[in-house]
């Protein structure tokens, strides 16, 4: 009774913590890590376990708030100030920049072991979110109409929820290799996408040229957003019609994880994954396209008096007001389109020290991509177990973004064993809020697992 | 518990706090140094397509010049401009004029017709017309109009020789022709004769002749009146009518013309210099150049009068731009870089600015009528500003 309490109020408590992970690859190297098999399904739990409330996130970013921000003589200022060079600026961004965040909460998990192999059922709950913008888009902002065209086209902002029900099989072929599979059915819940795939921006002095173009897929699991009489999508207010006839989840689609285990020699482990290999078809029952080209060649036969009454910045709110108007969303039809989550490779090694096996080194590797956002990075590891119910594990590596460094934890407690691990880059944080000065890759994974 | 374990805990929350906390740069502290939202955009320059301004015709700029004072103030009111928008110019007055009372009563017997002598009246018409050639300009397309008032009821013979003359800048006579009229006056009133002088000539009429000019009476002339108690004047009138054009000679030096309330308020954008390219197309045979722009402030002094302003000596504006003459069907295009800038601090809101014109006729252009649509153009015009623009704080 009372750890069936202690584990309700603990899956509280951490459901209430936010948390960032992609794959625990600390987990590797913790004895008492229960849930190593999400990192690579080939690897076995020796008894049952249950897990609730497993909460993994991940936020990744190739700029940082030093991108933005910079402090002086007693106060920050921001990247526009005049004290603050372009160069500078501009040379600390990237050509697409973009800014990336998923979760993973694992609502329920369930392994048991039975003979050489060993089952596990899950069902997570996922997200995935990004923004990007192109370097061009700051590089105007800050040096003007220097080039002869500049093309803003990346401008984009998604984010895509589903449900995950995971049936995984890990089965030991030999003393020294395993392999498993969790094959993986994807349940969309929602889905969000605005891209702008054409935006050309053309400024000199005898005409300015914007061409652009824009995309909003837009799940309506719920309901429809209404169309103005100008066949627009109303969002002001956002005006919902009645339920679209697609009842079925906003999308659905298949996934799977791949992992094999080697062991040539005891106390050395080789570990190779590959993740979320898959995508979901989704059903986007509001869709709007925006486009159009916007021209501004100044003021046309302007008399004297009418500059003097102010009309020329009146022409200037014009073109503003033209601008916006090209970006307004045309309701479209309704449509489907296949999107594949986020995937991960992973490789790692583990050497116990055979003069002392409850300290471990060894290395991983990981390569993840979302939507054309590409992070790598090699780690050195070193992990003590010196008991059942510990293990604490460190590493310090280098990827995309230059220095990382991490650290795990695992704490077990009369058959309950509480998780945490941490991946953050050097580049340091701003006080209090905690905004990632340099680019980043920051994991944090806590959960709690209850052996059976 | 096992010791390690109670040791273990606390050390492990330890070191992760110490992590955190060691990756804070408090450099980067917001909340305690605060964050300046001072901004300047576009810092190496920026290009603006401003347009196209006007255009500014002769006919909207003749109130301007006629309102600053001076020679061309004196003819204001018989400048019109007629249908075609062609400016023009027209004087009309009595060449001849007499009582038919006072012929009976100068002829004495009138019991027979008799020959009316009134002599080799004349009229000087284009007295405005004279005073455009104290500036240069001159007249074209002059045309003479004569018409007549009989007050009888039958028609009068009349024999004369009708002649215009005219007279040059020098007051000597450029040209002068003789024109028929009519060699009856029908009872009532109408045209007497008409002249139109050829186009080339491009003085004024200084004077209109009717030389020898007799009246074949009737016998009782006065009984011959159709409303006894009406009209019973003898007249002939003339109306003089000629166009506005510009000679080789006009010119008009140090015009200066303040243009107020451009509520221009770039002073909060802290610009240090700009460059304003104009695209001017001129069709007036007349050549302007714009010998001085100057930015006006309002003067600083406790003993100013309220709303006195003073030249800005900061802010410099190029000087010595000059747009070309041309015709309606050549126009010359100008192009025109005025630089603007600042020497010291930044460019301030620009409220009121005076601009000093001096104004030719286009070398090697003829004389040339010129019309109320006529004037400049900027056909194109576009702002560069270097330096980029600040939005304070």
């Amino acid at each position: 009774m009372r750890k069936s309490l202690l584990f309700a109020l603990a899956a509280t408590v951490f459901a209430a913590v936010p948390a960032a992970a992609q794959s625990f690859t600390e987990g590797f190297f913790l004895d008492g890590y229960k849930l190593a098999y999400k990192y690579n399904p080939a690897i076995r739990n020796e008894g049952d376990i249950l897990s609730l409330a497993q909460w993994q996130g991940l936020a990744r970013s190739n700029f940082g708030a030093s991108s933005f921000l910079y402090p002086t003589e007693g106060k920050i200022v921001t990247a526009l100030h005049p004290s603050v060079g372009a160069e500078q600026f501009l040379g600390s961004l990237r050509d697409d920049n973009w800014l990336s965040n998923s979760f993973n909460f694992g609502v329920a998990s369930y392994g048991w072991r039975r003979g050489d192999d060993y089952h596990t059922l899950e069902l997570n709950v996922r997200g995935d979110m990004a923004a990007s913008m192109p370097k061009e888009l700051f590089s105007i902002l800050k040096l003007g109409s220097v080039e002869t065209a500049y093309d803003l086209s990346g401008l984009r902002a998604f984010g895509n929820f589903y449900a995950e029900v995971a049936y995984g099989w890990s089965h030991k072929v030999s003393d020294w290799l395993s392999f498993g599979v969790r094959p993986k059915l994807l349940i969309g819940l929602a889905s969000a996408d605005y891209n702008v795939n054409e935006f050309t921006l053309s400024m000199n002095e005898d005409k300015y040229t914007a061409t652009v173009g824009a995309d909003l897929d837009l799940t309506s699991g719920w309901r429809k957003i209404g169309v103005n009489e100008d066949g627009n999508l109303d969002f002001n207010p956002l005006a919902l019609s009645a339920r679209d006839r697609w009842k079925l989840p906003s999308g659905i689609g298949l996934a799977a994880d791949m992992g094999v285990l080697i062991t040539p020699v005891e106390g050395l482990s080789i570990s190779l994954s590959v993740l979320d290999l898959g995508g979901l078809l989704w059903h986007y029952g509001n869709a709007g396209q925006s486009g159009g080209t916007v021209t501004f060649e100044g003021v046309t036969d302007l008399s004297i008096e009418e500059i003097q009454g102010g009309e020329l910045a009146g022409q200037f709110t014009q073109l503003k007001d033209d601008f916006l108007g090209s970006l307004t969303l045309k309701a479209g039809e309704k449509k489907g389109a296949f999107k594949a989550i986020p995937f991960t490779s992973n490789a790692a090694v583990r050497w116990d020290l055979p003069f002392y096996r409850p300290l471990s080194i060894g290395a991983t590797g990981t390569y993840s991509k979302m939507e054309g956002m590409e992070y790598a990075d090699g780690r050195f590891v070193l992990a003590w177990n010196p008991c059942n119910w510990l293990g604490v594990t460190a590493n310090v590596g280098y990827g995309s973004f230059g220095l990382g460094w991490g650290a795990a934890l695992t704490v077990g407690c009369n058959g309950f064993h509480l998780n945490a691990g941490l991946q953050e880059d050097c580049g340091g944080r701003m006080p209090y809020g905690g905004s990632h000065l340099t680019p980043f890759n920051s994991t944090l994974t806590v959960g709690l697992t209850y052996d059976l | 518990m096992n010791p390690l374990y109670k040791k273990a805990l606390p050390l492990a929350f330890l070191v992760g706090s110490l992590l955190l906390a060691g990756c804070v740069n408090w450099d980067y502290d917001t909340e305690g140094k605060g964050v300046s939202t001072e901004v300047t955009l576009f810092g190496d320059e920026i290009a603006v397509p401003v347009g196209s301004i006007g255009p500014v015709t002769l006919g909207s700029l003749l109130d301007k010049l006629l309102a600053s004072g001076g020679t061309l103030s004196l003819i204001s009111d018989y400048i019109k401009v007629d249908e075609d928008g062609m400016l023009y110019m027209e004087d009309e007055g009595d060449l001849y004029s007499i009582n038919v009372y006072e012929i009976e009563k100068s002829q004495g017997d009138v019991s027979s017709p008799f020959i009316w002598d009134a002599g080799s009246p004349y009229a000087s018409p284009g007295g405005p017309a004279l005073i455009l050639s104290y500036i240069g300009l001159c007249v074209t397309n002059q045309t003479v109009n004569l018409s007549f008032s009989n007050p009888f009821y039958i028609d009068v013979p009349v024999s004369c020789q009708a002649s215009v003359q005219c007279l040059d800048a020098s007051w000597m006579y450029s040209y002068e022709s003789d024109f028929a009229t009519m060699e009856k006056l029908s009872g009532g009133g109408g045209a007497f004769g008409s002249f139109a002088l050829p186009a080339d000539i491009n003085d004024a009429v200084s004077a209109i002749y009717l030389s020898d000019l007799k009246f074949d009476m009737p016998a009782n002339p006065v009984t011959r009146l159709s409303d006894k108690n009406g009209n019973s004047v003898l007249s002939i009138q003339y109306k003089h009518r000629c166009g506005l054009g510009v000679g080789p000679t006009f010119a008009l030096n140090n015009l200066e013309i303040e243009l107020d309330d451009l509520g221009l308020e770039i002073g909060k954008y802290n610009l240090h210099s700009g460059t304003v390219t104009l695209e001017v197309e001129n069709t007036l045979p007349i050549a302007f150049t714009l010998e001085k722009v100057e930015v006006l402030k309002p003067v600083v002094a406790d003993d100013a009068p309220e709303g006195s302003l003073e030249v800005d000596e900061n802010i410099s504006v190029t000087e010595g731009l000059r747009i070309d003459g041309g015709t309606p069907d050549m126009p010359a295009m100008s192009t025109l870089k005025i630089d603007l800038g600042a020497a010291e601090g930044t460019i301030p809101d620009i409220k009121d600015v005076r601009l000093t014109l001096s104004v030719a006729a286009q070398e090697g252009l003829e004389p040339i009528a010129i019309t109320a649509s006529q004037g400049l153009y900027v056909k194109s015009s576009s702002a560069r500003l270097s330096g980029g623009f600040t939005i304070p704080e």
